[in-house]
């Protein structure tokens, strides 16, 4: 099996594994947000770079940024709960109003992450370090460890769909006025899965953060992979995110190795839009 | 007192004023019904008391004042609310609506099985998307979902709407099981399942109400006829 992946696709195979796996996994919380609040979530990158930068201050604490990554998720999350609460849950159905707003709230977690931690990069450190071999691929440890999360995300996700809990925030997602009518708290659950969903970027941020160097900048360059992966997906659909960071991580991970990042980039774009087009036949004729 | 008051209901949609300050009361044990012309704001009203728009005015409920509490406690107060439109969730089958409706009432499956024994062709569809049943078959899951929680007061909009004459019949027969328990507040446009239900009648016009008197007596002296002819 490998053998023929690798004489059809002359490409580090597990790199482009990782590399749909870290679409998914920056993708997941904007799921949360956007997929199924309707939120058009700017601030998304920002609980990101929290998670990033969560890992960096326990790291410079303690040591080890693993304590960092552990707590990162409950940081966002109550960072995220705090925006809905305060500004987002009044806004429900304007998508306009929470573009803006959402905006703001990135500049503002973004100039407060540079006040606190300079502008100058900053590095996590891998906390394990090192590659292997795996079925005659090279991989590097700590991609193996991103690979598993996503794989863990997501499978955790479409458990905890199945249980009263999801149904219940499926209830109150899809007819929050007939939720409340059978008296569930539609404004408690959209807080609830707004704050799961930054706690989820949280996580990302801070798995992600030993591959990449901190700035300020750190969130931005996920948001629009995250928007397009879950507008590409279908938004509120976990199978269409999934197969969607498939196609576009995939082929940016293919050409990447091809051809420079850059036209990578485009040529993933140009997928995109394409697949953006194609989709609603495919979909039509399943 | 009456379970239910309402006095001096506004409700907006935006700029525009849809209810224009309706009184009404509900006693225990009583069925009131709702009649108007399509637009006259029945709907609304009925929305608008389960605590699913914003209002001025005041709604007293079972002894509360609940003109500001959220639908959800509205309803764990008591009151349950069936819609005209969208009265299920998309994408989740008919078993999940009967698992999310006694949620806060574990103890109660045993009274939702004897109310869904009234609809036996939902129970031979459990694992279906409630979304795919027919017209008929979602108006009885909403009146199972609502009646599920043993409320003192329900709301039930147009429940016979849209439904072939069988299915009519079997939720007319629904409905006389419903007023034996609960108190009513029904909309209706159908003459004929009103006067089988029977009780007081309210009649509503643009947002506010005209006429107010016995069913029967509403419907011999020919009121409502008169009102609902444009
Ligand atoms: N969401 C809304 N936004 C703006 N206007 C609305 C909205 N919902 C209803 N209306 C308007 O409010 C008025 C009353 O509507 P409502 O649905 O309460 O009437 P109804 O008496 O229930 O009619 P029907 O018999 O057709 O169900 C109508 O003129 C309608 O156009
Ligand atoms: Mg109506």
């Amino acid at each position: 099996m490998s053998g023929v992946l690798a004489t059809l696709l002359p490409v580090d195979s597990f790199s482009v594994v990782a590399l749909v796996a870290t679409f998914v996994l920056v993708a997941l919380g904007l799921h949360f947000s956007f997929g199924l609040l309707g939120v058009v979530n700017m601030v998304h990158g920002e609980f990101i770079l929290v998670g990033g930068y969560a890992a960096f201050q326990f790291q410079d604490w303690l040591g080890s940024p693993v304590w960092g990554m552990l707590i990162a998720p409950f940081v966002a999350a109550a960072v995220g709960a705090l925006c809905e609460w305060t500004l987002l849950r009044r806004l429900y159905r304007r998508p306009l109003d929470t573009l803006m707003v959402t905006f703001g709230l990135s500049l503002l977690i973004r100039q407060g992450t540079q006040l606190r931690f300079s502008p100058n990069p900053r590095r996590v450190r891998d906390p394990i370090g090192g590659a292997g071999h795996l079925f005659g691929y090279n991989v590097p440890w700590w991609r193996l460890v991103i690979v598993v999360a996503a794989v863990v995300l997501v499978g955790a996700w479409l458990l905890l769909d199945r249980t009263s809990l999801g149904i219940r925030w499926r209830a109150a997602v899809v007819n929050p006025d007939l939720a409340e009518s059978m008296g569930y708290s539609v404004s408690r659950a959209r807080t609830a899965l707004f704050a799961v969903g930054c706690g989820v970027a949280g996580l990302a941020g801070a798995l992600l953060a030993p591959l990449n160097t901190l700035t300020p900048q750190y969130g931005l360059r996920f948001l629009v992979n995250s928007f397009l992966v879950v507008i590409l997906g279908k938004p509120g659909s976990m199978k269409g995110l999934v197969i969607a960071a498939a196609v576009l991580g995939g082929s940016l991970g293919i050409m990447q190795f091809h051809m420079s990042t850059v036209s990578g980039q485009m040529i993933m774009l140009l997928i995109a839009v394409v697949a953006a087009r194609l989709r609603p036949l495919v979909v039509a004729r399943a | 007192m009456s379970l239910l008051t309402v006095h001096d209901l506004r409700v907006s949609y935006g700029p525009t004023e849809i209810i224009h300050g309706i009184d009404l009361s509900v006693e225990r044990g009583e069925v009131l019904t709702l009649i108007g012309l399509n637009g006259a704001g029945k709907s609304t009203l009925l929305k608008a008391i389960a605590g699913l728009l914003p209002s001025s005015g005041r709604v007293e409920f079972d002894g509360n004042d609940v003109s500001r509490w959220r639908g959800a406690r509205i309803n764990r107060a008591g009151l349950a609310y069936v819609p005209q439109v969208n009265g299920v969730f998309a994408g989740l089958t008919v078993a999940d609506h009967l698992e999310l409706a006694r949620h806060f009432r574990a103890d109660r499956r045993g009274l939702q099985d004897e109310i869904l024994a009234w609809f036996p062709v939902l129970g031979e569809r459990l694992g279906q998307d409630a979304q795919t049943l027919s017209g008929g078959q979602r108006k009885m899951l909403s009146f199972v979902m609502a009646l599920s929680c043993e409320p003192t007061l329900v709301l039930l909009d147009e429940p016979t709407e849209g439904v072939a004459p069988v299915v009519r019949q079997q939720l007319v027969e629904a409905l006389h099981q419903v007023t034996e328990r609960a108190s009513v507040l029904l909309v209706e446009q159908n003459l004929d399942t009103a006067l089988a239900v029977g009780g007081r009648c309210l009649v509503v016009e643009r947002g506010m109400i005209v006429e107010s008197g016995q069913i029967t007596e509403l419907a011999a002296s020919g009121v409502i006829e008169s009102r609902l002819s444009v």
